[in-house]
């Protein structure tokens, strides 16, 4: 598949492959229509057609006799040329699919194949340029026409910086830079504990020579406790973000599907994750009511990890004026559990991620909704006219 | 040097008094305090930090403490706990306690038995008393699971706490019910706490608790009066305020990652840190790594054994296997027994896999579908390509029909 993408001024013009008809080349296809096109033009979609012919053939040979320009009722234009070398004559009707065919009278299959050719196009975008040959007849002047086939083409402006806003498109800031760095900080933090955690609770991979002198579980500890407090330092300023940041995609209300819109998405989306389906769907700038509810868990699942951990190393000192206080876990079911319900967490953790990169890069690249690409620019474009249940 | 039991401390004299009539010098005393004053943690929990402050406080609150009445019950245990006092190794240390605390009841010493034992027993239990608790209180079938003088356990114990001041409840039996506590608790033992609520419980936890922190408990409240600080657990401090793991003589091994991996293995041999064979330390608060045994013999640790963490509420059923790290959980309805560590290798496999799954589904759905970027059908004549049904789209409806496509039709 060949995609070629023309830029004439600010506006971005794409050629899809062309789709020949029957015995067509290609290059038949290409090079007719641009010779259906008015001589001089300045039509951006023309001078993209007119380059991609210019690969096959020097255009310069021809010469336009006659043009017709597309008329409001049958949607098509029509122009007379001459091939200088061989002084041969054609006509060349461009236009709407549906005008083309009629025009060459093809048959209702034919017309039917082309047609769903063209539908596929149209809906990521392309309008179909139908082009066909004619000849006339010299002996009655009747005008024969051949389908030549199609070229799928799609006009979009060019974004060119954030501050010219594509009239397609706005910028809006989800992740202001403070929750990016708590993200990143926590990332860093919970895959630090989960491997010093892992290290030093189950003593595995420290085998240490006899008669060497370390302090192997010593340091894996004192990583552990350091990205612990710091992890604690993180989930606190997130909490307080849930009052105080810039955007409302990241306060509180964000947390839960409130609203019976949301409710009933939560649903769909569901529907839709487990039936792969991703066309249609809510849409939702921040995250949808899955998302508000699986990253809510997971803020949970971090709140435990936190809360067991420092049960666990409260138990240095009871009789602490803070630790003393956080260990009634430890008593109502034992630091045993404690210690396993601390493992446990890691492993959700462990679990999660691999999910949650998963449908972060496919919201980017199935979805388009651009969510990985949110956690490090901080914000997305979302297509206008789209309607956001969130906005 | 110190008086023995025979010649008890008496009702009306102070304590000094007692130990002038038993012709003990003031430098003896004083040692005595120190000695003591060492076994309640060096005063690191109480009002002064100076060692030998703290002996003299002793010696002064000494002086003028009064003989207590003491009432010693023996409920649902196997009288260890009482072994583990009598035999704490200290002579004089314990003969002296059992002087100064000068038992009024208590089934296993007293030498009355029958109705002057009950009638000892109503007699201490009438005015004010310390009241010392061994063993559970089963609480199933009206408490027929430990009568004693045809009266249940439940029924003496609030006999005898009605006008304690204080209630000191000896071994993990009496402080939650202990190995007859542990699940399914066929008789419903229950700790003492469980029965005296309208008082303080201290609880001195352990199968059995080391003899000397049983006597320096007793001893503190003779000399204070009231009970030692405890933790939330009802546990004094002093003695039950830090964990084993914590001042344990093969903590260095274990901070180097030294660690026995079967019990006769070279490792074992070398002394090397017992975490890996079930060590329960980490999660145990006693004193044992301090005081030892037996007059500091020895402890299980030192020689050789995993701590079983049996100061820990429920430590028979919290604690087990005692010979692994941590418990296993079993699959319901299977008895296959996972490891937390397995459980959770088999949830990450099983994320991995499903996005996997999921995946591989969005790409072939992608290939069904249109959106996105469908494959191109083949640009080959009409006639030569087949659609299945289920790949037609139907034609987009908003887009006009021209003229001429009706001229046709
Ligand atoms: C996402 C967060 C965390 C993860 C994934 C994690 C992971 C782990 C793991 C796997 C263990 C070993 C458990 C065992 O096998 O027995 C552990 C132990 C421990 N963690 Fe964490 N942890 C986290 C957060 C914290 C925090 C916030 C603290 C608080 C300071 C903390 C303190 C501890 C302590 C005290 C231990 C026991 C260490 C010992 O045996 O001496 N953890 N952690
Ligand atoms: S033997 Fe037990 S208490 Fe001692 S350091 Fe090892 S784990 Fe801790």
């Amino acid at each position: 598949m060949t995609r070629t993408v023309n830029h004439q001024g600010e506006i971005q013009v794409t050629l899809d492959t062309p789709v020949p008809y029957g015995g067509v080349s290609t290059r038949e296809l290409t090079v007719a229509a641009a010779l259906g096109a008015r001589a001089g033009t300045r039509d951006p979609v023309d001078l993209a057609i007119l380059s991609a012919a210019a690969h096959y053939e020097d255009l310069r040979h021809y010469q336009q006799l006659e043009y017709a320009p597309p008329d409001p009722e049958f949607c098509r234009s029509i122009s007379r040329v001459r091939h200088l070398d061989s002084g041969q004559e054609q006509l060349i009707a461009r236009g709407d699919l549906d005008s083309i065919l009629y025009l060459c009278r093809a048959e209702e299959a034919g017309r039917h194949r082309a047609d769903l050719l063209a539908d596929i196009e149209e809906v990521h975008g392309f309008r179909s340029v139908g082009v066909a040959r004619g000849s006339v007849s010299a002996v009655d002047g009747h005008e024969e026409w051949a389908y030549l086939g199609f070229i799928p083409v799609r006009a979009t402006r060019s974004p060119r910086s954030r501050k010219e806003e594509p009239a397609a498109y706005r910028y809006v800031p989800v992740w202001d830079w403070q929750l990016r760095v708590l993200h990143w900080t926590a990332v860093f933090c919970i895959l630090s504990l989960s491997l010093t955690g892992w290290l030093m609770g189950s003593g595995n991979l420290v085998y240490v020579t006899p008669g060497t002198d370390t302090f192997y579980i010593g340091w894996l500890r004192l990583a552990h406790f350091t990205c612990g407090w710091l992890l604690l330092a993180t989930a606190l300023l997130r909490i307080a973000g849930l009052f105080i940041a810039s955007t409302k995609y990241q306060r509180w209300q964000a947390l839960f599907p409130v609203t019976s819109t949301d409710l009933r998405n939560l649903v769909r989306v569901m529907l839709n994750y487990l039936l792969c389906i991703f066309e249609q769907g809510p849409h939702y700038i921040g995250h949808n009511p899955l998302q508000q509810v699986a990253y809510t868990g997971i803020y949970l699942v971090g709140c435990a990890a936190i809360f067991t951990g420092f049960s666990l190393y409260g138990m240095y000192a009871p009789d602490h004026w803070l630790f003393g206080h956080i260990l009634w876990l430890n008593h109502l079911i034992g630091p045993q559990y404690v210690r396993i319900m601390h493992l446990a967490t890691m492993w959700i953790f462990l679990a999660f991620i691999p999910i949650h990169i998963y449908l972060s890069i496919r919201a980017d690249t199935v979805e388009r909704e651009g969510a990985i690409s949110s956690i490090f620019s901080g914000g997305r474009w979302c297509r206008k006219g789209t309607k956001f249940d969130d906005d | 040097m110190l008086p023995t039991p025979f010649d008890p401390w008496t009702k009306d004299e102070t304590f000094t008094e007692y130990l002038v009539r038993q012709g003990l010098s003031r430098r003896q005393f004083l040692k005595f305090c120190g000695k003591v004053a060492l076994l309640l943690g060096g005063g690191a929990l109480l009002s002064s930090h100076d060692k030998k402050a703290f002996a003299k406080e002793i010696a002064e609150r000494l002086n003028s403490a009064k003989r207590p009445t003491v009432v010693w019950l023996q409920l649902q245990e196997c009288t260890g706990c009482l072994e583990s006092a009598l035999r704490s190794g200290d002579r004089t240390l314990e003969d002296l306690v059992l002087s100064i605390i000068s038992l009024d009841y208590n089934e296993l010493l007293m030498a009355p038995s029958g109705d002057q034992a009950n009638a000892a027993l109503e007699k201490a239990s009438a005015g004010p008393h310390l009241l010392v608790v061994n063993g559970s209180i089963p609480t199933k079938e009206k408490g027929a699971y430990c009568v004693i003088g045809g009266e249940s356990a439940e029924g003496l114990l609030i006999k005898a706490s009605r006008s304690a001041t204080a209630v000191v409840a000896i071994g993990a039996c009496a402080h939650y019910g202990c190995i007859q506590a542990a699940a399914p608790n066929p008789t419903g033992a229950v700790g003492v706490s469980s029965i005296v609520r309208d008082r303080p419980v201290i609880n001195l936890s352990g199968c059995p608790p080391i003899g000397e922190v049983i006597t320096a408990t007793l001893l503190y409240y003779v000399i204070y009066g009231h009970a030692p600080h405890v933790d939330q657990d009802g546990r004094p401090l002093f003695a039950y305020g830090q964990r084993i793991h914590d001042k344990c003589p093969r903590r260095a091994h274990y901070d180097a990652g030294q660690f026995v991996l079967q019990f006769d293995d070279e490792n074992a041999r070398k002394g090397y840190c017992l975490y890996k064979v079930g060590c329960k330390g980490p999660a145990t608060f006693a004193p044992c790594a301090i005081m030892e045994w037996n007059q500091g013999c020895s402890f299980p640790i030192k020689s050789g054994h995993p701590c079983l963490g049996c100061t820990e509420r429920h430590f028979f059923d919290r604690m087990t296997p005692f010979y692994r790290r941590l418990p296993g959980l079993e699959v319901p309805g299977t008895g296959v027994e996972l490891t937390t560590n397995q459980i959770g290798g088999l949830a990450v496999a099983a994320s991995v896999a499903g996005v996997a799954v999921h995946s591989a589904a969005t790409v072939i759905r992608r290939q069904q579908t249109h959106k996105g970027r469908p494959p191109r059908p083949s640009p080959l004549p009409f006639w030569e390509t087949k659609r299945p049904e289920s790949r037609q789209i139907k034609r987009n409806q908003s887009r006009p029909d021209p003229a001429c496509h009706h001229e046709t039709s």
